[in-house]
């Protein structure tokens, strides 16, 4: 994998992310894509399982990095490290296995798994706030509510993994991540 | 996880370790985590250019919405006729402070002297990352004076929230119609131009208040006139927030029920008059005189 590609396009995507949300958020809960994970699946399909795995769990540390907490009390924020880089890996681990039985040249691929890959994501990640909500007092936390607005999110997200699917072909080979052509009728022998 | 063969004992152990060590800082208290904050701004403010050419891009493309104007001078007459009308309120509201200041003046207190506003426009650079919060971060940080508390609006009177937290060359707004954001204390100007208002207790719930209305003192003599429609302007009374703010505009009534729990209340439904999480640009009021901020429950959300 071009890491410089790599970088590149993890900064063009958060910029995405962070700066485009506002303007493509749905409904009052303000669902919106998250690009950067749509990179991470990506790299997934195609990159060897080290990226690949790398990859998510840099994201997802960045992702934790850049969400300060507003607290109950309303004075102060608070940045909690972990959940996001651990549901991302865990998301990454998920497209890994399974990438194998999947039609790579299909734009519905990377739409369907971005949207399998994060709603898995998301379930670790509130999975864990909840935990973290029962001893941390400050920490306002509705699981439910969360996992609703989050899967929402995750749908979301795999619709426009399906647009980005289209120019999936160019993505990788920017990213210089081999893809090993696939077989139809066998499956190779690791 | 799949293993390459040519990897050292080290690299098999790097991510095991990683994950266990993420795991384990996911899971420790708040208050081991206070230096989270400080690496944090690290990436924030590696991101915060990308992100601020992007909304920017995108406050072009998709501008929030606004009162239809048909033209420039009649948008110019809307602006000063609410800024008239802001002052007017705040002139009342400062009589109404004076004359209990002079009552505890007599009581041997001193009044605070008038307060000094600074006022400044920062841009919208982006938003947290998580896709279910809503905080604005804007590019105006420590250097301009910004603190947490410090009060963000927009179209000259129309409050959007307080400050949060500031890093470095960037701060993070709380919409004050964001779901868990304080309560507000607000007045329903329900016969404005003779000042008179219904006390209420705003509760943001997304984009949106729901607003609690007193009823009137029946024994007043126009109680039956002071009906609350939709249409009506919501302004702040909040003794929480700097008393620089009080009277700034929360919003216009959208509608109106009977609290089905309570028939002697009206329950008001209050929507900002401009979509806050979509503005691409603030105006942020720093208080100068920190014994306005003191008055206004010590300058904190």
């Amino acid at each position: 994998m071009n890491v410089i590609a790599a970088l590149v396009a993890g900064y063009i995507c958060f910029s995405l992310e962070l700066g485009l949300r506002k303007a493509i958020a749905i409904g009052a809960a303000g669902v919106s894509p998250s690009f950067a994970f749509i990179l991470c699946v990506v790299i997934c399909l195609s990159a060897s399982p080290q990226a690949a795995l790398w990859t998510c769990l840099f994201v997802g540390l960045l992702t934790d990095l850049t969400w300060p907490h507003e607290l109950v009390s309303g004075v102060s924020t608070q940045t909690f490290i972990g959940p996001y880089a651990i549901g991302y890996l865990v998301a990454g681990q998920f497209v890994l296995s399974v990438r194998r039985d999947m039609f790579r040249g299909n734009p519905l691929t990377l739409g369907v798994l971005c949207a399998v890959g994060l709603a898995i994501a998301q379930i670790v990640i509130v999975a864990l706030y909840a935990f973290r909500s029962g001893y941390t007092p400050e920490l306002e936390w509705q699981p439910t509510s969360q996992l609703l607005v989050r899967l929402g999110v995750a749908l979301y997200t795999g619709v426009v993994g399906v647009v980005v699917g289209i120019f999936a072909g160019p993505l990788t080979s920017a990213l210089g991540v081999h893809q090993a052509p696939q077989r139809r009728f066998t499956r190779p022998i690791y | 996880m799949s293993r390459l063969p040519h990897q050292s004992t080290t690299g098999r152990l790097l991510m095991p370790s990683i994950v266990v060590l993420l795991i384990l800082l996911s899971l420790f208290k708040r208050s081991w985590l206070g230096w989270v904050n400080s690496v944090a701004n690290i990436p924030t403010a590696i991101l915060t250019p990308g992100s601020a050419v992007v909304s920017t891009a995108a406050g072009w493309l998709l501008p929030a919405k606004r009162p239809v104007v048909t033209s420039e001078r009649e948008k110019a007459l809307v602006e000063e006729l609410e800024h008239w009308k802001t002052l007017y309120q705040r002139e009342e509201r400062n009589n109404e402070k004076l004359r209990k200041q002079m009552a505890e003046l007599q009581l041997g207190r001193l009044i605070n002297p008038e307060s000094n506003i600074t006022q400044f426009v920062a841009s919208v650079v982006g938003m947290s990352s998580d896709l279910s919060s809503g905080l604005l971060r804007v590019r105006a940080g420590e250097s301009l004076g910004v603190t947490a508390g410090t009060v963000a609006v927009t179209d000259g009177v129309q409050i959007v929230g307080r400050v949060l937290s500031v890093s470095g060359p960037t701060a993070l707004v709380q919409p004050i119609t964001r779901k868990g954001a304080p309560k507000i204390a607000g007045r329903v100007m329900v016969d404005e131009p003779n000042n008179i208002g219904l006390q209420c207790l705003l509760e943001p719930i997304g984009t949106r208040f729901r607003a609690a209305v007193q009823a009137p003192d029946a024994s007043a003599a126009n109680a039956s006139r002071l009906v609350v429609e939709p249409g009506q302007t919501v302004r702040l009374d909040d003794d929480r927030w700097p008393e620089s703010s009080q009277r700034f505009v929360v919003g216009k009534v959208e509608s109106v029920e009977v609290d089905p729990a309570n028939p002697l209340r009206v329950i008001a439904i209050v929507v900002p008059t401009v979509e806050i999480e979509r503005i691409s640009e603030m105006t942020l009021r720093i208080v100068n005189d920190r014994g306005e901020e003191r008055a206004g429950g010590g300058g904190k959300p």
